[in-house]
């Protein structure tokens, strides 16, 4: 019961009512209906509204913001009369002030303790920078991101929101990328850009393999897990299928060191192994997943046995093109196959818009004539019509599916 | 549950806390050299907020003959005379430098010597005045005994920046 010093944050009377009226009906039993009105009663207004004095926050905020700019502005003006070692205690305060408020709300999940956690990984950068300011130190800054990726690794477990797991992902991304461009400041020496592009392609298998392998611990890095899938498979769909295209369009081979393949197809046979032994997800999800990255790497690779491929020859157009049509299919498939009706979209608007590209590489010559212009834009109109309906069946099956 | 995430929060502070000191000892137990520095252009992002430029190790054509890459390359330093800059007496890979007292370990890379001493951070009131590296110019740097080094200051005609800048 309520206490009576409570005071009640929405129409308490009217609940009362209703639930009253719906326990009479058998609608509900006594105990449920005590459960509805108690969880009302300590969550919000029963209109799924919560009742935070959202105006004063405003106020509260623009008064903090004015207040922490001007703090800024001052530290900013006076930076080089700070000593070294004022601006590194209070930067180590600061740091360890934010952990400890993370820790005290630890256990109470909500804005405050995802804000504080969020707080305490992005600060890191700024101790990073810092240091690196403070101390003259030069590089390509790769390291930099290595280092904040390490340390906060273990943080990323405790994160029950998106921010920080997604910030580690495209950080990871970003460090390798700089690394793989980068010149001779790497520990690894003697690579060619080649090898170095071997390893980071390798990047997103191995991660989607250990969000793979990791669903046997599902309490264990929830949301990066999640963060993983969702990245690699936008690069390996969103970059890797362009990618293998200019590939096979590319007169200009490389002589790269071919013994480096091996290490994205390492990766790539590691994110199958972990695919294939997925505990829950169903057996043609499985099976779409592995023929994509098989195909993928497939479609990447051959590329580089041919070592002379002529530009203005069809063959290679075709190959690619087939190329590419086979990966977003498959995809469309996966979408399908797991009830992702937006996925699918996406999928077959590509495969759409590839068609259509294809049609004025094949026939572009067409579209400078009036008859030409008439005929392209039924094509297309034809494509459209076609996705269309090609949608409508999807949702209808998936429809009747649920 | 508990401990790990105690361990979770303070690993990044013991990190940041060992490296601080571990470069602070760094720039406090070695050797002191003046090493002459030019400006080039940095085609970098965050030009502006620190200075970039060539070390000067001499007339000996340090890595000039490495159009790419070679790690672990060691500069054997040399003061010609008590005040002037050290200068380069002897290049080669590291493990050929024999009984060099004073070295820097590093790499080279298109023609250039990098030893991790290439750029100096300045305050962002310094960059219209620091578009360029200026005229003599010179950067005093710490080098300990395995050939590491950390930048302590940045000098123009023999005066550090900010008495310079002042």
């Amino acid at each position: 019961m309520q206490s009576s010093s409570a005071k009640p944050r929405f129409n308490d009377a009217a609940l009362r009512s209703k639930l009253a009226n719906w326990v009479g009906h058998d609608l509900l039993t006594e105990e449920q209906a005590q459960a509805i009105l108690a969880h009302e009663t300590s969550h919000g207004d029963g209109t799924g509204a919560t009742e935070r004095p959202w105006a004063l926050y405003g106020v509260v905020g623009v008064g903090l913001t004015a207040l922490l700019t001007g703090v800024v502005s001052l530290v900013a003006a006076n930076w080089v009369a700070i000593p070294d070692w004022t601006k590194l205690t209070t930067y180590f305060v600061i740091q360890s002030g934010i952990g400890w408020l993370f820790l005290r709300h630890s256990r109470t999940p909500g804005v405050l303790r995802e804000a504080a956690l969020s707080a305490y990984a992005l600060f890191l950068f700024v101790g990073i920078g810092l240091v690196a300011q403070v101390f003259h130190l030069a590089g390509e800054g790769w390291p930099a991101l290595l280092l904040w990726l390490v340390i906060t690794f273990p943080l990323v477990h405790f994160s029950e929101g998106r921010l920080i797991a997604h910030t580690w992902v495209v950080t990871s991304f970003v460090a390798a990328s700089i690394w793989a461009v980068s010149g001779p400041d790497h520990p690894v020496q003697g690579l060619g850009v080649f090898a170095r592009t071997c390893f980071l392609c390798s990047l997103p298998f191995w991660q989607l393999a250990i969000a793979e392998w990791g669903e046997r611990f599902p309490d264990w890095y929830r949301e990066l897990r999640k963060a993983l899938r969702i990245w690699n498979g936008l690069l390996l769909l969103g970059v890797g299928t362009p990618l293998a295209s200019i590939l096979w369009f590319n007169d200009h081979r490389m002589t790269p060191d071919l013994e480096f393949i091996a290490v994205p197809w390492a990766a790539l046979l590691a994110a199958c192994g972990a695919t294939a032994a997925h505990p829950h997800l169903p057996r043609p999800l499985r099976i779409y997943r592995i023929l994509l990255y098989l195909t993928l790497g497939v479609f990447c690779s051959l590329p580089f046995v041919f070592t002379s491929i002529e530009y203005e020859n069809t063959g290679t157009k075709v190959v690619a093109a087939l190329g590419f049509f086979l990966m977003w299919s498959l995809a469309a498939a996966y979408a399908t196959a797991a009830k992702r009706k937006r996925w699918f979209d996406i999928a077959s608007l590509v495969l759409a818009l590839r068609v259509i590209e294809i049609y004025f590489e094949v026939f572009g010559t067409l579209a400078t004539t009036g008859i030409g212009l008439i005929v392209s834009g039924l094509v297309i109109l034809a494509i459209a019509f076609a996705w269309q309906r090609l949608r409508g069946r999807v949702q209808l099956s998936l429809e009747r599916n649920q | 549950m508990k401990k790990g995430l105690l361990f979770s929060v303070a690993l990044p502070v013991m990190v940041m806390a060992t490296w601080v000191a571990q470069l602070t000892w760094k720039s406090t137990v070695g050797t002191r050299v003046q090493l002459s520095v030019q400006g080039y252009d940095p085609r970098d992002l965050l030009a502006g907020h620190y200075l970039m430029y060539r070390v000067d190790y001499g007339d000996l054509g340090v890595c000039l003959d490495y159009a790419n890459t070679a790690s672990d390359q060691c500069v054997c330093l040399n003061q010609p005379e008590p005040s002037s800059p050290h200068r380069a007496d002897w290049f080669g890979a590291c493990p050929d430098k024999g009984n060099c007292p004073l070295f820097l370990r590093g790499a080279c890379e298109n023609g250039r010597f990098l030893a991790g001493i290439e750029r100096f951070y300045i305050p962002e009131g310094y960059q219209v005045e620091l578009a360029v590296v200026p005229e003599n110019a010179s950067i005093v740097v710490n080098v300990t005994g395995s050939g590491d080094a950390q930048v302590l200051d940045f000098l123009i005609d023999n005066v550090p920046l900010s008495e310079r800048m002042h």
